[in-house]
């Protein structure tokens, strides 16, 4: 059996990369961005956000920078490496997702 | 609401990280709070509600702030993570120790070839000289590679520093002093006959004074960059006072 990826942190590190894809945004606006578009579904809690933001960062996924005069602020934009990486891992998941349904709604098999 | 203190204490003990991103992590996280609590407010929140609702989404627990800390190890933490500690550290303090052996040596050993031992002066230059060479490595190496060291440790080590400098100036005055007088005692015993030997003497004290100063200037190079190491470790105490002050539940602050 092949390993299955952690499906959780996938999802979370594919939400933030798709909420870029509109712009660049600070790390309180992706969180808000999250929720609001999931209509609560998914939301980011207890600065989790931080480690999957920084971790993007550093794969060259997402590129931050400090933004505004005296008291900064980070922003992150979407990379090119990074709208690739969201638009293949789409598709799997995609993918993941229709196998999953189609076991679930599926005939079950008679086992002798 | 906890102290500035507290807090710092809390930190130190939970954040694992390497003091510039230490830093960085704090100024993101206070101003991503304080946009969070101003959108919300502009949305119709109550200021309460948007401060309680912009903490529990941004500020980082402690998984959040372990999972951090994986992100930032350290490339030395990293490769160095399947040796056992003790041995590391044993390894890491012999080659500190190495590299002040061979600094404190190289000065004397054309002494101790040509059979004659270092005067006390020049031999405690050679030591000083070895100690500070050991004392900014070692800071240097946990500042830079390891990336281990917080402001107290660098304080720390700024203070051995300046200690070794005041006794390499010192020993360095000293050998001046004591060849000074050797001159001019050669030089009272008559010019004719000691003038070579005053020369020598002369050579003497300048190449010994030309190391006091190499070595108050290496003292003073290393002290900067102790400083420099204490700047961004404060900075993260300034940037943590300001977290604090944002989080003030005191109305009108932002």
């Amino acid at each position: 059996m092949t390993q299955q990826p952690n499906l959780s942190k996938h999802v979370n590190e594919l939400l933030i990369l798709a909420t870029l894809r509109s712009g660049p945004a600070h790390g309180y606006e992706i969180a808000l961005a999250v929720e609001r578009d999931s209509e609560g579904t998914f939301s980011f809690q207890h600065g989790t956000l931080y480690p999957i933001l920084h971790r993007l960062e550093k794969e060259g996924l997402i590129a931050g920078a400090w933004h505004g005069r005296g008291r900064k602020r980070r922003t992150y934009a979407l990379t090119s490496k990074g709208e690739a990486y969201l638009v293949g891992e789409t598709r799997q998941v995609k993918s993941l997702f229709q196998d999953l349904i189609r076991i679930l709604e599926g005939p079950t098999h008679a086992y002798a | 609401m906890p102290t500035r203190d507290e807090l710092l204490r809390e930190l130190r003990r939970r954040v694992q990280l390497p003091a510039a991103e230490h830093a960085a992590l704090l100024r993101e996280v206070r101003g991503d709070l304080e946009g969070m609590v101003a959108l919300l407010e502009l949305q119709g929140h109550a200021r309460a509600e948007a401060r309680a609702r912009a903490l529990a989404a941004l500020a980082p627990s402690e998984e959040a702030l372990a999972a951090l800390a994986q992100v930032h190890r350290p490339l030395y933490r990293r490769l160095t993570a399947g040796v056992a500690q003790g041995r590391l550290r044993l390894a890491e303090v012999s080659a500190v120790v190495a590299m002040a052996v061979l600094a404190a040596l190289a000065p004397v050993v054309p002494l101790v070839q040509g059979g004659r031992l270092p005067p006390l002066p020049a031999g405690t230059l050679s030591v000083c000289a070895g100690l500070l060479l050991a004392n900014m490595g070692w800071y240097a190496f946990r500042g830079f590679v390891r990336r281990d060291a917080d402001v107290e440790d660098l304080e720390r080590g700024g203070r051995t520093q300046a200690g070794l400098v005041g006794l390499a100036l010192s020993a360095g005055s000293l050998a001046l002093a004591v060849h000074v007088w050797q001159v001019a005692g050669a030089w009272q015993r008559g010019p004719g006959s000691s003038g070579p030997e005053a020369l020598r003497l002369v050579a003497e004290a300048s190449t010994a004074t030309a190391f006091m100063l190499g070595v108050a200037i290496l003292g003073v190079f290393g002290a900067l960059a102790l400083l420099q190491g204490i700047m961004v470790a404060r900075d993260i105490e300034r940037e943590l006072g300001e977290l604090v002050e944002s989080l003030n539940p005191r109305e009108g602050r932002r």
